[in-house]
């Protein structure tokens, strides 16, 4: 039998091919992935290449439908339609090729396929004729393979038929998952955004992501404004169940905040709202339910249970987030407890279901959530450390902004370094422990947490000696003198401050050691010890081990993963892949009650301390 | 007493051993267990709760403390202590904080009562049954959630559909109480922190 070669351009890949094979069959031999949504119908218009070689049977009605006569006269085809019939060459654009976008997700590590759940398809539909009679909505489904289904907002109906004639046919559908989010005139398939929140207690972080390549476009946040109903989760907690006026202002709350960042965002990015199409969200269980309006009620008291576990895909607009009007909000699954959506974030960013060895995760925030793994095996606790490692109940704490002193070391003075810089205005996470670290270091505070008096610390250099001021409401370090402006304030760390700090990393480590002790392991076993926490807060592990808030034995094993749970909702958003498995880690992971422990009490009180850890036997 | 100031200072310092051994010393001295126990533990964990008190001390330092306390008194019987009342201590229902409502039932014990601890998620019946069966004086209730304090209510209620709410005495605390919330559920008591928990719990009890 006969066989004639096809050359594919620019490319020049090439396959041996029998009499009649369509151009599409042709590139699949010859390892060229092609457009083809509708399976090769000719409904689409997608596979459109050039033929730049006799070789092809004649024009189809299909083709002539979809091409001007300028294009079939420059040789353009439908390679699903052309059948091979000699040796040909065949020229393939760019946009027919089905191209794998690899992201690289910075932080940590890792590199996905994108396919989000949102996705555009660039469509050139055949015009109507007396021998193509199908309903608009028909044309449209039929180009994009039959199995997405009719648009369940009458919305996207309404729209339709004057989109199809104004754009004379040339259209792009937004798909999600099965269903038709919309029809969008001309080739608009590259507009495709979405937005990845981390709506944590303390902070806010939304990441503005190009939909195909995963390019993150605007990174903003804000504090959450639910704070003015209280600054934990339990005091936000008594107001959802105190009435429907208290839990429609957390509700409110929430919406304004993640609208204000989708706002900021898409003007930084310069792009418009309405191109983006969906939001992705993680957040611990009681943010996640006062985000959707569903009350978190049994989240207040013993058993503390959340009203639902499982994701959630709900429409943007139903909540009130002002995103492309059929745009959609997915939420990530939770564990249990308060152990939510963020932590299952952190998990499938850090991969711990698929980690070999012992590897914990902890999230140095306001809830202090830990996961732990070992053989498949995954556990999830909430230490509910309190916000001081996020700015907040620090006298002079802030979050990872313009003026925050986020580095800082004690020799013969103080020394800092200010994010931005800009003139100090306070201290975040990372400086407050470094400042708690070097504190001790030099003898100012003593292991206990004690800051010592003026008097006590005599042989201190004297530019550090001076620091320690006493006044009405007790003792303070002072970090940065008031600058030259008039208002400009001292930054500095109050003996309370301390207490707060000790509280915070007891609490956190003491939920490490219980967790590394539910896997059968010590601190010494641990393997990797991935350390996230708020966007911007990269505490630096040297410091963190002087203080005592992660263990001695974690040297050389820390990975700063930044804000981890805000990469997995970004996995979650450019990926349906990563969806299923963040689905899969919240099932299989465990929760742990902490406080039910037996001996917990006993390792937070040994726990406060400052100093590497654990003690020295 | 001598011998007692090395034996606060044990207790204070939260050296376990060293209390344990010093009462053993202080018991085969001859010394009497009622004056062990107020003029060393009572008077050491007075002291305790003053430092805290004096942003000296902290939560770590009452733990260990309170550790120490809890091996010498290991040491004494129920007769050898002549208690100067009973509270029934718990955490209130639907909460299972603990760390504060232990410090003062530590407090408690070491300045003399008998303690009985209902534990967490203690609901109003429970600390009824304390009050009526165990002849507890003082009720001491402690929450830190705001959604839980309602339990507080509950149980003032309680007392008195039981008869006994003139015979017993309430005292509350824990973080987001306050002597306002006191005075609205006619609890007879509020304790910003463990020392002044002990010093309302000994002006409510019996002389």
């Amino acid at each position: 039998m006969a066989a004639y070669t096809v050359t594919f351009r620019p490319s020049g890949k090439s396959a041996s091919v029998a009499p009649e094979t369509t151009v599409l069959e042709a590139a699949a031999a010859a390892g060229i992935p092609l457009h083809a949504p509708c399976g090769g119908q000719g409904r689409c218009g997608k596979c459109d290449v050039q033929i730049t070689a006799a070789g092809v049977d004649e024009v189809s009605p299909a083709e002539a439908a979809v091409f001007s006569s300028g294009e079939l006269a420059e040789g353009w085809r439908l390679a699903c339609q052309a059948r091979v019939l000699g040796d040909t060459e065949v020229t393939v654009p760019p946009s027919s090729l089905v191209a794998e976008h690899r992201i690289v997700v910075d932080g940590v590590d890792r590199e996905i396929v994108a396919q989000p759940n949102v996705h555009k398809v660039a469509l050139r539909l055949p015009a109507p004729t007396m021998d193509d009679q199908r309903a608009d909505l028909n044309r449209v489904l039929e180009a994009l393979g039959g199995e997405v289904l009719a648009p369940s907002h009458l919305a996207v109906l309404q729209n339709l038929p004057e989109v199809l004639r104004s754009s004379k046919y040339k259209v792009t559908a937004v798909v999600a998952g099965e269903s038709l989010l919309g029809l969008e005139a001309g080739d608009s398939s590259d507009s495709a955004y979405g937005l990845a929140i981390d709506i944590g207690t303390t902070t806010v972080v939304a990441y503005l992501c190009h939909l195909p390549t995963g390019r993150v476009l605007a990174v903003v946040s804000e504090l959450n404004p639910q704070a003015q109903y209280g600054g934990d989760v339990i005091s936000r907690l008594q107001l959802a169940a105190s009435g429907e006026e208290g839990m429609a202002r957390l509700t409110r709350a929430a919406g304004e905040v993640v609208n204000k960042l989708v706002a900021r965002a898409a003007r930084d990015a310069r792009v418009p709202a309405e191109a983006i199409y969906e939001v992705a969200v993680v957040g611990n269980t009681c943010m996640t339910h006062l985000l959707l309006g569903v009350p978190p009620l049994g989240l207040g008291a013993v058993p503390f249970l959340p009203a639902f576990r499982e994701a959630r895909t709900v429409r943007a607009a139903d909540v009130g987030i002002a995103i492309n009007p059929e745009g959609l909000l997915f939420v990530v699954p939770n564990i249990g407890g308060f152990v939510g959506a963020d932590t299952v974030g952190v998990m499938l960013a850090g991969e711990l279901d698929r980690a070999a060895g012992v590897v914990l995760a902890v999230d140095i925030g306001t809830n202090g959530e830990i996961a732990v793994t070992r053989d498949g095996e995954l556990y999830a606790c909430s230490t509910a450390a309190g916000p001081a490692f996020e700015g907040a109940r620090i006298s002079c704490g802030m979050r990872a902004a313009a003026g925050a002193i986020d580095e800082l070391t004690i020799d013969h003075d103080v020394h800092y370094h200010v994010l931005g810089d800009a003139a100090p205005l306070g201290l975040c996470g990372s400086g407050l422990v470094d400042a708690v670290a070097e504190l001790v270091k030099a003898g100012v505070v003593t292991e206990a947490g004690r800051m010592r008096r003026a008097e006590e610390v005599s042989d201190l250099p004297e530019k550090v000696k001076r620091r320690l001021v006493e006044n009405e409401e007790g003792i303070e370090f002072v970090l940065a003198w008031p600058g030259e402006k008039e208002g400009d304030r001292a930054v500095s760390l109050t003996a309370r401050d301390i207490r707060q700090a000790q509280l915070a990393k007891g609490a956190i480590y003491a939920g490490m050691t219980l967790m590394l002790a539910e896997v059968g392991a010590g601190p010494g076993e641990m393997d990797r010890l991935l350390l996230a926490g708020a966007f911007g807060n990269y505490i630096r592990p040297e410091s963190a081990i002087a203080i005592g808030l992660i263990p001695a034995a974690a040297d050389g094993r820390v990975e700063s993963v930044g804000n981890a749970a805000g990469v997995g909702a970004r996995l979650a958003l450019l990926s349906v892949a990563e969806r299923r498995r963040a689905e899969e880690i919240a099932r299989r992971t465990r929760h742990v009650k902490l406080a039910e422990l037996e001996g917990f009490y006993d390792q937070f009180a040994d726990a406060m301390i400052l100093r590497p850890l654990p003690a020295e036997s | 007493m001598a011998g007692l100031e090395e034996l606060k200072q044990a207790i204070i310092s939260g050296k376990r051993e060293a209390a344990k051994e010093l009462t053993q010393k202080a018991l085969e001295g001859g010394m009497k267990p009622r004056e062990i126990v107020v003029d060393g533990i009572a008077a050491a964990m007075g002291v305790v709760g003053q430092k805290f008190h004096d942003n000296e001390f902290f939560v770590p330092e009452l733990l260990i403390a309170q550790r120490a306390m809890k091996e010498a008194l290991s040491l004494m019987s129920e007769e050898d202590v002549d208690h100067i009342g009973t509270v029934a201590i718990g955490t209130v229902k639907g909460d299972l904080h603990d760390i504060g409502k232990n410090l003062v039932a530590a407090m408690l014990e070491g300045a003399g009562f008998k303690v009985l601890d209902l534990g967490v998620d203690v609901s109003p019946d429970q600390f009824v049954k304390a009050a009526q069966e165990d002849s507890a004086n003082v009720i001491a209730m402690s929450a830190l959630l705001t959604t839980t304090m309602g339990s507080m209510r509950d149980t003032v209620a309680a007392l008195e559909t039981a008869g006994i709410r003139d015979k017993t005495r309430v005292l509350i605390g824990g973080a987001p109480v306050t002597q306002s919330y006191a005075d609205e559920i006619k609890a007879d008591g509020y304790a910003p922190d463990a020392a002044t928990a002990v010093e309302k719990a000994k002006a409510l009890s019996p002389a």
